[in-house]
């Protein structure tokens, strides 16, 4: 090991450590004092307004894989990652006819999961269950993705010097224990944080490089233009990450886009319906945080060329390495570790206030009072993050794909959250059914018949929605009262 | 029944960006003409990442209009 690299690598490394340290100082100096109910630790007692929204719903959404599976994504397949912006503003759209009525659902009710309403909803607990060990399962792909992001950052930072692997074990220990202590609440708060160093960081990294190497963004464009023309377009037709896989991915994901249970968390969380629709007017903004992104991405593929798979997500990293003092890779690595830290945070929150609700209380029925659910979930939380922390060392797969693979999975949420958001008189039975067989299907097609030129799941919800209308018209048509009934009722997870 | 105009006005905007992002973008498929130095495609898709929180202000605009 050259002494260089080792001096290099500490002083990136301890600038990261800093960063890491003093958010999740910051995050817990702000949080409030005395005893925590389940409502207050897992959806901050629904009192949050405009920016801690926008932290939560944008900033947990575009994670460590904005930071590198993006760049990643241009370096290898240039515009097909245009879905990503493309599919958020849709995301917002749909977020702004959706989450106003979800959020109105869960304070009339009390609801604090997304299981919790399929359940509460459809007076189905069979759902509940059947929703919850879904959305903990598929959680999992999107929490190891944040540790491969994290493990690229810190080894990057140590400059060699480090082994990323067990720093990322360390640092995602460190986040565990973290959301054990301070619930939602100081999520949103190291959220903040997080979100103004990430914008920091991409602003430098897509304006500032493209500028000081080639002049203009322009000068960058030309120069792609005469060595990788072909990736400034979307390849044609069917071909894989084609213009067809472009459309139905854009309008697959950007309908399933708050279909995460964290982002159904974060929308209990709301104070009002009118802080979710001015956060929906205010997010697409977020988008353009992407777009200088690309421009990361591009001058990566010119200035470290010849990087093909996995190793594309290092190639904005290596750049900084390659050209910029370690100072500047230690904000940069900072920044991505609180990308892939931060949301693992309210990922892990909403999966383990899911495990406690909606697993083990009615596995259990009058064992978890209200009183030691909050401890429940604090337990869960470190349950779940030694779970995702195995499934890691397991398996590993390259940033995008894996996030292709959560999408498919939670937006066969969506015809069961539309139709409680939106009143409609559907049975339990067909929206279990349908949400069985759409996952079954979207999975089959991810991982039996890969490299398909349309979105896999899509097939998935087109079956998931077959299974429902066809489940809704042999049914029995019985004289029980709507679900809609204007009284509130008790969640089934009540004792 | 006096307000299915106002709601199919908003519906229709809020269309807008889901054409222009999911059809616009594969139509739109060229580097050429460069808007800035940016290739065309990709500044279609800067350009509805600005206009879509205006689609989304209009349509709030007139949802408070309606009450």
């Amino acid at each position: 090991m050259m002494p260089e690299s080792v001096a290099a690598g500490r002083i990136a490394l301890s600038i990261v450590v800093v960063i890491i340290a003093g958010t999740i100082a910051f995050a817990l100096l702000n949080l409030k004092r005395g005893r925590v109910d389940p409502a207050e630790y897992a959806i901050g007692g629904r009192s949050f307004g405009t920016i801690f929204l926008w932290v939560l719903l944008a900033g947990e959404i575009y994670t460590a894989f904005t930071f590198l599976g993006a760049a990643g994504w241009i370096y290898l397949h240039g515009a097909a990652a245009y879905y990503i912006p493309a599919y958020g503003a849709i995301g917002y759209l749909v977020g702004y006819a959706l989450l106003p009525r979800i959020r109105r659902l869960g304070a009339e009710r009390g609801l604090v999961t997304a299981p919790d309403l399929l359940a509460n909803y459809y007076r189905s607990p069979r759902l509940g269950v059947l929703a919850a060990i879904l959305y903990v399962v598929l959680a999992l792909p999107y929490v190891t993705l944040q540790l491969t992001g994290l493990q690229i950052v810190l080894s990057s930072a140590g400059y060699g010097w480090l082994n990323g692997a067990i720093g990322a074990a360390v640092a995602f220990t460190a986040i565990a224990m973290f959301t054990f202590t301070a619930g939602l609440r100081g999520t949103a708060w190291a959220s903040l944080v997080k979100d103004g160093l990430v914008l920091a960081v991409v602003l430098f990294a897509g304006v500032a490089i493209p500028i000081h190497f080639f002049g203009s963004l322009g000068g960058m464009f030309a120069q792609l233009q005469r060595t990788n023309p072909a990736l400034l377009t979307l390849r044609s037709g069917d071909a894989p990450l084609g213009q067809v896989w472009f459309v139905t991915t854009v309008l697959f994901t950007g309908i399933g886009f708050y279909m995460g249970p964290h982002s159904i968390a974060a929308t209990f969380s709301a104070r009002s319906d009118n802080t979710l629709r001015r956060n929906a007017m205010l997010l697409p903004l977020y988008s353009i945080v992407l777009v200088v992104i690309f421009f990361a991405g591009y001058a990566a593929l010119l200035l470290v060329p010849g990087l093909h798979g996995h190793a594309a997500d290092r190639s904005f990293l290596l750049v900084i390495a390659r050209y910029y003092p370690p100072w500047v890779m230690g904000f940069v690595a900072g920044a991505g570790a609180l990308a892939a830290l931060v949301p693992s945070s309210a990922l892990i929150l909403a999966s383990a206030a899911i495990a406690v609700r909606n697993i083990v209380r009615p596995a259990f029925p009058g064992r978890i009072d209200t009183r030691h659910e909050t401890l429940a979930m604090r337990l869960a939380v470190i349950a779940i993050s030694a779970a995702a922390l195995l499934a890691w060392w397991l398996a590993r797969e390259t940033l995008g794909s894996l996030l292709l693979v959560y999408y498919s999975g939670i937006t066969q949420f969506l015809p069961g959250v539309v139709g409680a958001a939106f009143g409609l008189r559907l049975r339990g039975i067909s929206v279990t059914l349908g949400l069985a067989a759409g996952v079954i299907t979207a999975a089959l097609l991810t991982y039996v018949l890969a490299h398909l030129g349309f979105n896999p799941g899509l097939g998935g919800l087109i079956v998931n929605l077959a299974v429902v209308a066809i489940v809704e018209t042999l049914s029995p048509k019985t004289k029980t009262s709507p679900p809609m009934a204007d009284s509130s009722f008790e969640a089934p997870t009540t004792d | 029944m006096n307000s299915w105009r106002p709601r199919a006005l908003r519906i229709a905007i809020a269309l807008l960006p889901v054409l222009a992002f999911a059809v616009g973008t594969p139509l739109l498929n060229r580097v050429e003409p460069q808007i800035l130095g940016i290739p065309l495609n990709l500044a279609w898709i800067i350009l509805w990442i600005l206009l879509t929180p205006l689609c989304l202000l209009a349509i709030e605009r007139l949802r408070r209009s309606q009450r």
